[in-house]
This record gives structure tokens, sequence and C-alpha cells, in this order.
């Protein structure tokens, strides 16, 4: 309804009142990053040689700046003071009260491809500064991705958009499925998750095993149902973002899973750091150490911790070794079967799980005392509080995605035949009013 | 245009889908909600849908439920006697039972069971309080009243969705209905055996944080009122407890029982530290225990022998000397 020319406008607008709807000031930080990434992109384009790289290096100093003193500077000044205090030092550094600015890692990445995209020569300098704003800020995947690429989203926001039927109708349907695995699974394995993860000392190895399985699909569930939502969001307007998550708990080896998880910051990670620091092309073990790095890093990314770091280092650790591995799988020890598929999956799925309790722990030494629990079996009994829900669920949700995964042709939310359609949406529906958890629970990658 | 009007009228056939659902089951939902014959809702649907008849009537949260033996009252009084003590439950949820109940029923006697934190409310139990009485915003005023003050977007959901009201309960009705929830014998919940292991000695919590809720300690003194003035007998008792707390609500409580010449049975220090046999846990007794002390306590009141002769005037109860041992 709204003319093309103005379209923007209000995206925008929707977009800077969407942000400000939690801290207002923050968008003052927004606001620095986009000017800055403005003119370096222009300047870029319109230079050359050293200077053109300087642009570059600024833009990304000015980027990484802002993260360092919003997210890593109190962690940073944290383990100064424990590493002076070690050598009987105090450490004078003053430490910041600042809350950490929503979504500041996704909307910091995303704009850092722009810079690199623009000086490797794959996107022009966008001159409409408000375009360009837009593409930062554009609101459905502002605070948690998917962290887009500029060659994806840019010059749909130039596209003349018309009412499209089936883009709405799709779009409405993702983030009906999105708030179902939201509000229905991930908010209903918290309860549980919070409740184990919270009190490490009072549980039993069996619970603090299911627990940790649960925060597995907890984690998946609010994640992926965030990312429908967005992407659904963003098609009943016209847009197309990039897919994020592809059903991850079905890979059978890690490098699989992270070509399955949150697939926007992998490839991120591997377009702009993993391949610039050689990626496979070197020599083994500076191959591994890349690897290595990447995922340190890509923990890091996640939160100013060092259960984060560690979780990172973890699936470095697992990608090395299933490099490792796959000499021996070539030599066909293990012969690939439907039973060899089931058994890789398991193993990869447990090896991810063990990497979640680093993730959620409220510190190390929980992480540490979880972990002990686990792999002692720590006796006590189970606890049950609202498990009977969050396993059905996770039979359910795990269920479906096995039929979309292998059974493409059965789908019910997009059945051609229209009363099995809206059957599924109302049932939809009434299971989000019967089940879900309206608690105002927060996604959890907001925090990052 | 023609397919933004398609939108729209598939939108409003959707609407309408889930409507007839909504309404449907919830109505199927509301139906066995209320016909529970276990757990802790089949006893709050006694009470606010009409059903309860009896001339005694128990109210608190699960220590109530679990310390007095109804049938042992019963016995001893010749009175009818139903408890409608509740897990998790503070004095809102009493008082919203009371109103209910009194709008259309008028016992002989109430025993209020206290707890020693009664008077301060956290976030939790409003929660909880708000879920337990949700399904029957329709049924009670009071109920009505209550959800409207303290949770009115929980309120209006409610009212725009029947399925809403049910959010989280049908694996409880399930349970209760193929008979594996919490039994209970005129709404006495018996707790078996002892979870207390190896020595235990009760040691004074030191509750710092201990800090009572005004608008709470009117809702007693409206609880008292409330049923005084209708000359309704109040028993108004602090049941037995291995917890020791540095403070809690009885000195409260015997100020606003004060200003109606009552006080309160304090029956908290009943079972010594030696006696953990007739605690399920430090602060719930187990059958044993809630047989004892129910047999103790209506031995310390002078049980109305004529309860079946019209003698409306009189008290259900006459108090006489209650000492603590």
């Amino acid at each position: 309804m709204l003319e093309h020319k103005h379209r923007w406008k209000l995206l925008l607008f929707s977009s800077c009142y969407f942000y400000m709807t939690f801290v207002p000031v923050y968008i003052l930080i927004l606001g620095f990053t986009i000017v800055v990434d403005y003119f370096a992109g222009i300047l870029i384009e319109r230079t050359e040689g050293k200077k053109r790289k300087l642009y570059l290096v600024l833009s990304l100093v000015a980027n990484i700046g802002v993260l360092a003193i919003f997210k890593y500077y109190n962690f940073l000044n944290d383990n100064l003071t424990y590493l002076l205090g070690s050598f009987g030092y105090e450490n004078q550094v003053p430490y910041l009260s600042i809350l950490l600015p929503i979504g500041l890692s996704f909307h910091t990445f995303q704009a850092m491809s722009y810079t690199i995209e623009v000086y490797r020569g794959n996107q022009k300098a966008e001159r409409h500064f408000g375009i360009y704003s837009l593409y930062v800020m554009f609101y459905p995947q502002l605070v948690a991705g998917p962290i887009e690429r500029p060659q994806n989203i840019l010059h749909q926001f130039y596209k003349k958009q018309r009412f499209n039927y089936s883009n709405v109708v799709s779009g409405l349907r993702q983030m009906l499925w999105g708030l179902f695995k939201k509000v229905v699974i991930a908010d209903r394995l918290a309860i549980y998750v919070d409740s184990v993860y919270n009190n490490v000392g009072e549980h039993s190895g069996m619970t603090m095993i299911v627990a940790t399985v649960c925060f597995a699909f907890q984690i998946y569930c609010d994640f992926s149902g965030y990312s429908d939502i967005a992407l659904g969001a963003a098609r009943v307007m016209g847009f197309n973002l990039m897919e994020n998550f592809r059903r991850p708990y079905l890979a059978t080896s890690i490098r699989e899973f992270w070509s399955r998880w949150h697939i926007s910051l992998s490839t991120w990670f591997r377009d702009y750091v993993y391949i610039p620091l050689g990626g496979n092309r070197v020599s083994i073990p500076k191959w591994y150490l890349n690897l290595f790095l990447v995922f340190m890093i890509s923990g890091l990314w996640h939160g100013a911790s060092w259960t984060f770091i560690i979780w990172g280092a973890l699936h470095g650790i697992y990608q090395i070794f299933g490099i490792l591995l796959k000499d021996v799988n070539s030599r066909k020890i293990f012969a690939s079967s439907y039973v060899t598929n089931i058994i890789h999956g398991l193993i990869t799925f447990a090896l991810v799980c063990f990497a979640w309790i680093f993730f959620r722990a409220n510190n190390v030494s929980d992480a540490l005392l979880i972990c002990q629990g686990i792999l002692t079996l720590k006796a006590g009994a189970l606890f049950t509080g609202g498990l009977l829900y969050a396993v059905f669920w996770m039979i359910v949700l795990m269920m479906i995605e096995y039929i979309q995964e292998h059974y493409d042709e059965i789908k019910v939310l997009a059945n051609p035949v229209k009363a099995i359609r809206y059957a599924g949406y109302a049932t939809l529906i009434a299971l989000i009013l019967l089940f879900g958890v309206f608690n105002g629970g927060q996604f959890i990658y907001f925090q990052f | 245009m023609k397919k933004v009007l398609k939108l729209f009228r598939n939108l409003l056939l959707l609407a309408g889908i889930v409507f007839l659902a909504d309404r449907g089951i919830g109505y199927g939902l509301q139906y066995f909600y209320e016909n529970e014959r276990q757990g802790d809702n089949s006893k709050t649907s006694y009470a606010l849908t009409r059903k309860v008849k009896e001339d005694v009537l128990i109210f608190g949260s699960s220590r109530a439920a679990h310390h007095y033996v109804s049938d042992i009252i019963q016995e001893s009084t010749g009175l009818s006697c139903y408890n409608v003590g509740r897990d998790g439950m503070k004095l809102s949820y009493y008082y919203v039972l009371l109103k209910s109940i009194l709008s259309y029923h008028k016992p002989k006697a109430i025993i209020l069971d206290l707890n020693h934190d009664d008077f301060i409310l956290e976030e939790k139990y409003r929660d909880k309080m708000v879920s337990a009485l949700l399904p029957y915003i329709d049924r009670s005023k009071a109920v009505r009243e209550y959800l409207a003050d303290e949770a009115p977007l929980e309120s209006w959901k409610a009212r725009f969705s029947y399925l809403y009201r049910y959010n989280s309960v049908p694996s409880s009705l399930l349970m209760n209905h193929i008979g594996m929830g919490q039994k209970h014998i005129l709404g006495y919940e018996p707790l078996k055996q002892s979870k207390i292991r190896g020595d235990f000695k009760v040691q004074m919590v030191d509750n710092e944080e201990y800090r009572e809720d005004p608008a709470l300690v009117r809702e007693f003194d409206a609880f008292v009122k409330a049923v005084r003035d209708q000359g309704i007998e109040l028993y108004v008792v602090y049941s037995p407890s291995l917890r020791r707390v540095k403070y809690d609500c009885i000195n409260t409580a015997n100020t606003v029982l004060a200003s109606y010449n009552m006080r309160l049975f304090d029956y908290s220090q009943y079972f010594t530290s030696n006696e953990k046999q007739f605690f399920y846990d430090e602060t719930h007794m187990n059958n044993s225990g809630a047989e004892r002390f129910t047999k103790a306590f209506m031995q310390s009141i002078k049980v109305r022998k004529n309860a079946g002769e019209n003698k409306t005037d009189e008290p259900a109860f006459v108090q006489v000397e209650y000492s603590v041992r």
C-alpha cells in the first residue's frame, strides 16, 4: 500500500523502534558502526592499494572495538585481575558498569561482512545511507540473525515488492512453526533445564544427562524457532533471508553438524576467518590449528566467558578428531550402512551434548561438576518435575524432523489439500494455547 | 487486491476453525477437569463449583492438606468435614476459596492453617495461584475479581481462549483420571513414611530477609472478619513443623487475631527432633504424625455434642484450655 520509494523509511523506522524497545540509548552504538562502515565502504571502493586496505582495517577496528568495549572489556579485566593477583599485584583498571547491547555480535558481524565484501569486490559500496542502515538494522534479523551477506539482502531493498499471496502464507506458516518450537518446546524444556543447571549439586548423574539432552533441544528450538520467525516475517514482506538451520541433530558427524547448525555464523567464520587463515591449503598442523582457532573464536563470539571458549575449543577438537578418523573410515572399517549411520548420529549427538554442558553451565566449576556427575553416574533419583512433557515434545520434534529429512513429499502445513492444511494450522495453534509457556522467556541468542 | 481479499478470507476461516476448536476442546477439558476424583484440582473444583456442603472446612497450603485428617475430625465432632488445603498456595488463594464458598454455603467451623511465610508473597506462588484459579474464571465472582487484580493479562487471555485456561494441565488431568494422581480422603492427603534419613537435628533458620507484605496481612484480617461476620467458628492454627525459623507470621497473626478476641493455636513445636518418625520431611507430617496431631488438636477443643440439633447459634467447637506439651 505504501509507495515503493517510501518503503525503506517505514522499514527503517520500524527497525529503530524495535531496537529501542530494549535499551533506547544503545541505538547510538549501532548508529556509530553504521556511519563508520557506510563511509568505509565508499572509501574502499574509491581508493586503491594500501589506502584501500587501511579503510578496511579502520572499519574492522571500529566494529571489533565496539565489541571489545561492550562485550569483552570486563571479561578481560576479570582475567587481568586474576592474573595480576596470582603474582601479588592489584589490578587498577576500572570496571565498566554497562549492559551488553542486544544482538551486538550479530549486527556487528553483518556490518563487517559488508566492508569485507566491498573490499573483495563482491559487492558495490551502497550509496544510499538509509538503505545501508536498513541492511544493518532490518528488524526481523537484527538481534539474533541470520547474519546476512550484502549480496543476498541489499538488492532486495531496491526490488519493487508486490503482494505475493504464496510468500505471505508460507511466511506466516514458518512463523507459526517457529512460535510452536519456541513456546511449546524450548520454553517447556527450559523449566526442567533451569531447575537442574541452577542447582547442580543437588541432582543425580542421570538427571544431569537428561537435563543436558533437554538443553540440546531447548537451545535448538529456541534459536531455530527465532530464525523461523525472522525468516517468516521477512518473507511476509517479500524478503528472502538465508536458511540458518537444517535439522542439525540428524547429522552423522561434527562436520555435518556445523553445516546444519547456525549456518549463517559457520559460513561467516569459514569465509572471513578460516579461509583467510589458509583453510586446509596449509601444512597439516597449521590446518588443525586453524580449525581449532576458528572454533575457539566462535565460542568467544557467543559470550565473554570461559565456558563459551571451552565449548568452542571442544568443537575445534572434535573437528580435528573427525579429520583423523576420516582416514580410518575411508579404509571401510566402518562400512556405511543404515545402522552405522545411526551409530554415527548418536555419537555426534553425544559429543554435541557434552559440549553443550559448557555452553549452558553458569560457570566452569558448575560445568565440571556436571561432567563429574555424569561420568561417575552420581547416585540419586531422577528428577522428574515437568519431564513428561519435555520428553514427549522432544520425541515429536525428532519424528517430524526425520520425516522432513527423508520423506519430503509428506507435508501437513503445506499440504495441497486445504482441509489437511487448515487442520494442521488449527492443531498447532491449539497446541500452543494448551502447552505453550507464556512467561515472557527471552530468546537465548538475544544475549549474544 | 483479489489476493489480499483471499488472504483475509482464509485468515477469517482459520480464525473460525480455531475458535470452534478452542471452544469445543475447552468445554471437553472443563468437563474432565471439574470431574476429577484425585489430585489438587479436584479439591479446588469441589470448592469452586458449588459442591461444598460440609460443616467443618480446612483451609491452607500443603501443610493443611497433609496435616488434618478429615475422618478423625468427623468422628470427634460428629460434623461432616472437608479439607480444601492445596499444595503451593498462599493466603490469597484461601481467601478466594473462602469467598466463593461463603457465597453459597455457610459451614459451622473453619480451620485455617498458617505457614511461617504466609504473609510473604513470592512471584512463583502468585503464578501458581493464578494457574490454579484460571480454569474457574467463569465459575466464581471471587476468582474473577482476584484474577482481574493480580493478573489482568492472564485474565484477558483466559476469557479469550478456553484452551488457555487449561494450559499445561492435560498430563495431570490424564493421571488423575486413570488413577495415578495424588489420592485424598475428604480432601486429606496422607503422606507415607519419611524422607528424613540419618541423624536429624532441628536447626534454627536465620531468615533475615523475612519481610511481611501489609497487603497480605490485610487479606488475613479480611479472612478472619469474613468468617466472624458470618458467625462461623474460626480456628487459626500453626501446625507442627521440624523447621524452626527466626522470623515468622506468628506475632503478626496474633496481633490481628487479638482484635477479634482470638489467638493462634501454635502447635509448631508439638513434636521434637527426636520424633522425626512423624514427619515426611521437615515441614510436612506423614500419616502417623497427622493422625496424632489431629487427635491432639481435637482433644484440645471440646466437641459440640448435639451437632444435629437445631442450635445453630452455638459454636461448633467450644475452645478449652490448650497447652503446648
